[in-house]
């Protein structure tokens, strides 16, 4: 897992394009975690309409983007559609309850190319607010639930992410939703990077400039 | 002319009319205190053969008789079933014609709250006036003449370029012209036997407004008649506990057999188990469980297997499948082999995603794969032609683009042809789908879901296409049941023709069993030139058992049929060894096995077919047999019998004896409380048939019976299970 925390000011300052700071300038920093590609050893992807997606584990509440890979080469004509759900975690394993739908949409069509692995990034716009940090889980359904092999995403198959792992919905033949999880690959990961907002700063004391240069003089 | 009915009179004044008017309920007091049937018959037609609109305003492309049904009372009469109104035709003029359709016609459905249905000749040729009688409750409600145009003006049955020469005025527009030409030209191919419309029966009680993938709602996947087309297997969604699972479940298909759902498969409980095949040795089922597995399962009670547990066929999830494996299985018409959807696996460049079709052995042992593997295209929802030699599918290639198309392959894998798809662009940017194919049981008409994909203009429903066709375009497939539009985009029917071709499944949030506006389909009625006399074929038999001798090598076979209406009928066999030969013509199965089948058992397919589509199969399971007169003639062996029948069987219970010419051979049956049913005796080398019936020609009822055979010291004992 990689966490990342950053101040935004000084990274837009320094280091960072303008348009990913625009894109981030409402958040007072922000949060990257999830499981690095450097772990993906395959990929895959069901047929039937069927949502494949991970549990994770929230670090924080202000989700702005969800990306995951495909590998070079993939093309793909089919959108993806992300869907955000919660978790129960009184079972074993942990159970993604499609059921209470936290994030439907949006859905992004990514062609690709052969040059590189291929991103899919959610933007979630509004960002998705979470209740609290903890776990949830993340799945990513074919558009209009095309019944054929829409795309393979990369994956992690020896179960080095440790906070989840991932679930197959059933199939989505004769209507089109997010049914029910139905398969759960316990040694086997989704490659994801969620993108966390925290829009306020760390708190501090209260203090006047005056005190503060007495203070470091 | 006569005028029975007070609508009929008042409305039309027994004289011909020329536009579709309204029926008009009359009122109680207008009606005739004997009479109360209400009833009025489109006329002016402009027909198609195909059943196809022809979209000529104000002129009807079927014949349709409307009918208000009340008792002397007036009140209405609700619930009568389609057979007690039927509509009888003839020609008055001309050479129009009501294609397939030289009997009785049925009302569409039971009259409604109202008391109203219709009646529907759906196929029409040539041109000129039919006279329609209308019959209702077994009274005579009397005649309309319809006057009918169509574009197939040969009345052949088929339309073609040449039918242009004798066009009449189609679009009824006062004179004959390039435009009628045009609107023949325009539906080319067009063929009474893509007509499909009859009768809709809803066979199933599930939940339509539930939420989806709830208890009592209809499961995914596909749908499929047993061999003898009096149930239909589909799935539909159980509860357990807090949970639901995709379970297979079977229904009869006629209301006369009764409306309950029975469900066939159980464990494992969160199991999903989805697409059955029903074997057309009757009495074995296969699915696809959890997507990854292929299983055949035995079906109890009147289906007659004693083993009713589970066995896995074949079964792979690779690497990248996720959630995916061995799926979409399909039985082969003799019984013996299964083609599915097998996944690929990703991980390029080896492999690269997608399904592609394999084939295995009903029994289980290595699949043999038929469709490309080295693409990320995707095959599905395979069928087999009625012959078994060409599987059909449907396929997603991403190389082609994003739409579902139909293909074929050989049944021995190769080379794969596109038989359809739909236009590729469109001003709605949405795309058309065609997808589940299937033969009908002369492999004369392919039936499949075409139609949009997207979720918010779902309306895939049953297409019809001619699979001889070269090249066939969207233009070439005929819609049928078009008012069946089901939620959300893959919203796939299933429709699939039954066994005799006379009923169309459909699939949607319930189960259909549509009665096609057909002749009926012709019969085999026996077996003759068996080692054990003639072998009646009953109406509802999927699988005749015998012997071939290799000692004679004389052994023929000729099967009989008959047809209600006397239509001429076809014959074929398939799946025969190379040392068997077929004669249709004399309807004869000859051939010398060589000393190498001795003891093999072939499952070979008799189809007997009509112009209409009507058919009529079984599997004929021959038993090249071991024992013989040579055996007997060296002396140097001792008495043998052998039971030869299945096990259960629908048929007779057949004991072989092989023993010296004077000894006397027994076969003995009893039932469960020990009561002798029939005893059977035979001399030297002789096979005992014992035909189900006991002392006195009383035929017994399906069960458990006991036999012992025995000759000399030699004796063997069993149970046999009787199936009707």
């Amino acid at each position: 897992m990689r966490v990342v925390g950053i101040a935004v000011g000084l990274m837009c300052a320094m280091y960072v394009p303008s348009a990913v700071c625009e894109e981030l300038s409402q958040c007072a920093s922000v949060t990257i975690a999830g499981h690095d590609t450097s772990f993906s050893n395959g990929a895959g992807g069901p047929s039937e309409g069927k949502g494949l997606g991970q549990i994770f584990y929230a670090v924080d509440t202000v989700i702005t983007k969800i990306t995951v890979w495909r590998p070079p080469g993939n093309l793909s004509a089919i959108g993806a559609h992300l869907f955000v759900v919660g978790v129960d975690t009184m079972r074993t394993p942990m159970y993604p309850v499609t059921q209470g739908v936290l994030q439907d949409g949006p859905t992004i069509r990514v062609y690709g190319d052969s040059t590189g692995r291929i991103a899919m990034p959610f933007v979630l716009e509004p960002p998705l607010i979470l209740p609290q940090r903890g776990y949830y889980a993340f799945f990513i359904q074919p558009e209009n639930c095309f019944q054929g092999f829409a795309y393979a995403i990369y994956q992690d198959m020896e179960n080095h992410y440790p906070f989840g792992s991932l679930w197959v919905t059933e199939r989505a033949f004769t209507s089109c939703g997010l049914f029910r999880a139905n398969y759960n690959a316990p040694d086997t990961d989704l490659i994801f990077e969620i993108e966390y907002c925290r829009d306020t700063s760390t708190a501090v004391g209260q203090s006047t400039w005056g005190r503060v240069k007495v203070l470091y003089r | 002319m006569q005028c029975r009915n007070l609508l009929h009179s008042a409305l039309i004044g027994c004289a011909a009319i020329t536009l579709i008017a309204p029926l008009v309920r009359a009122t109680c007091s207008d009606a005739p205190s004997n009479e109360n049937v209400l009833w009025y018959a489109s006329t002016n037609l402009t027909g198609c053969p195909a059943g196809e609109t022809t979209g000529v305003a104000s002129h009807a492309s079927r014949v349709r008789i409307a009918i208000d049904y009340s008792d002397m009372d007036c009140n209405y009469n609700a619930g009568v079933p389609p057979e007690s109104i039927y509509v009888t035709w003839q020609n008055r003029s001309g050479n129009v014609t009501v294609n397939d359709k030289t009997t009785n016609t049925y009302a569409d459905d039971s009259t409604d709250a109202s008391g109203h249905t219709n009646v529907t000749l759906p196929s029409l040729s040539g041109n000129g006036t039919i006279r329609v009688w209308v019959t209702v409750s077994g009274a005579d409600q009397g005649f309309q003449d319809v006057v009918i145009r169509t574009l197939d003006t040969d009345a052949n049955g088929r339309i073609t370029a040449s039918d242009t020469t004798s066009a009449t005025d189609v679009n009824w527009s006062g004179s004959v012209t390039s435009t009628d030409k045009n609107m023949i030209l325009a539906h080319v191919d067009h063929w009474r036997r893509n007509a499909l419309h009859g009768t809709l029966v809803r066979r199933t009680s599930l939940c339509d407004t539930c939420p989806d993938h709830h208890p009592n709602t209809k499961g995914e996947g596909a749908l499929s008649w047993s061999p003898s087309q009096r149930y239909i297997a589909y799935t539909a969604f159980v509860g357990y506990a807090s949970d639901t699972a995709c379970k297979v479940f079977v229904v009869p298909s006629a209301p006369t057999d009764g409306n309950l759902m029975r469900q066939i498969t159980n464990a494992p409980t969160t199991g999903h188990d989805y697409d059955p095949s029903w074997s057309p040795l009757n009495g074995v089922i296969v699915f696809d469980r959890a997507d990854t597995m292929l299983i055949s399962k035995g079906l109890f009670g009147n289906f007659g297997s004693v083993d009713t547990t589970d066995h896995i066929i074949s079964h792979s999830n690779k690497t990248g499948c996720n959630d995916g494996g061995d799926n979409w299985p399909a039985v082969s018409p003799d019984g013996q082999w299964v083609v599915f959807s097998r996944c690929k696996g990703y991980a390029p460049p080896t492999l690269p995603g997608g399904w592609a079709l394999w084939k295995v052995p009903i029994a289980g042992g290595l699949p043999t794969v038929l469709t490309d593997t080295t693409t990320s295209s995707t095959d599905k929802y395979a069928q087999w032609s009625a012959n078994g030699q060409t599987i059909v599918f449907q396929r997603n290639d991403p190389g082609l683009g994003n739409q579902w198309r139909l293909f074929k392959v050989a049944a021995t894998g190769g080379s794969t042809t596109q038989i359809f798809v739909g236009p590729t662009s469109y001003a709605d940017s949405v795309l058309r789908d065609a997808v589940q194919p299937s033969y009908s049981p002369d492999d004369s008409i392919l039936t499949f879901e075409y139609g949009n994909r997207h979720p918010s203009l779902g309306s895939q429903f049953t297409h019809t296409l001619n699979p001889l066709l070269s090249s066939p375009d969207s233009t070439k497939i005929i819609p049928n049941y078009a008012s069946f539009l089901l939620r959300g985009e893959e919203a796939v029917m299933t429709p699939r023709l039954s066994a005799d071709g006379t009923r169309l499944a459909l699939n949607t949030s319930q189960i259909w069993a549509g009665r096609r506006n057909m002749n009926l389909p012709p019969a085999f009625t026996s077996i003759t030139g068996t080692p054990t006399g003639t072998l009646t074929v009953s109406d509802t038999a999927s699988v005749v058992s015998s012997d071939w001798d290799t000692y004679d090598t004389k052994t023929e076979y000729v099967v009989n049929a008959s047809d209600p209406e006397s239509n001429t009928i076809t014959y074929n066999a398939f799946f025969r060894p190379a040392w068997m030969n077929w004669d249709a013509g004399t309807r004869t199965l000859s051939g010398t096995p060589g000393s190498g089948n001795i003891g093999k058992v072939y499952y070979v397919k008799l189809l007997a077919t009509t112009a209409s589509g009507g058919s009529d199969s079984f599997i004929f399971k021959i038993t090249v047999a071991t024992t013989g007169p040579m055996m007997i003639d060296r002396g140097a062996l001792a008495p043998t019998l052998q039971v030869i029948s299945d096990n259960p069987t629908q048929g007779p219970l057949l004991v072989r004896f092989a023993a010296p010419p004077n000894m006397v051979t027994r076969l003995i049956v009893f039932d469960v409380a020990g009561r002798r049913v029939a005893s059977l005796e035979g001399k030297g080398i002789s096979t005992l048939r014992w035909d189900g019936r006991a002392r006195g020609s009383k035929r017994i009822g399906p069960g458990i019976y006991m036999y012992r055979a025995e000759v000399a010291n030699v004796r063997k004992s069993g149970k046999v299970v009787i199936v009707r």
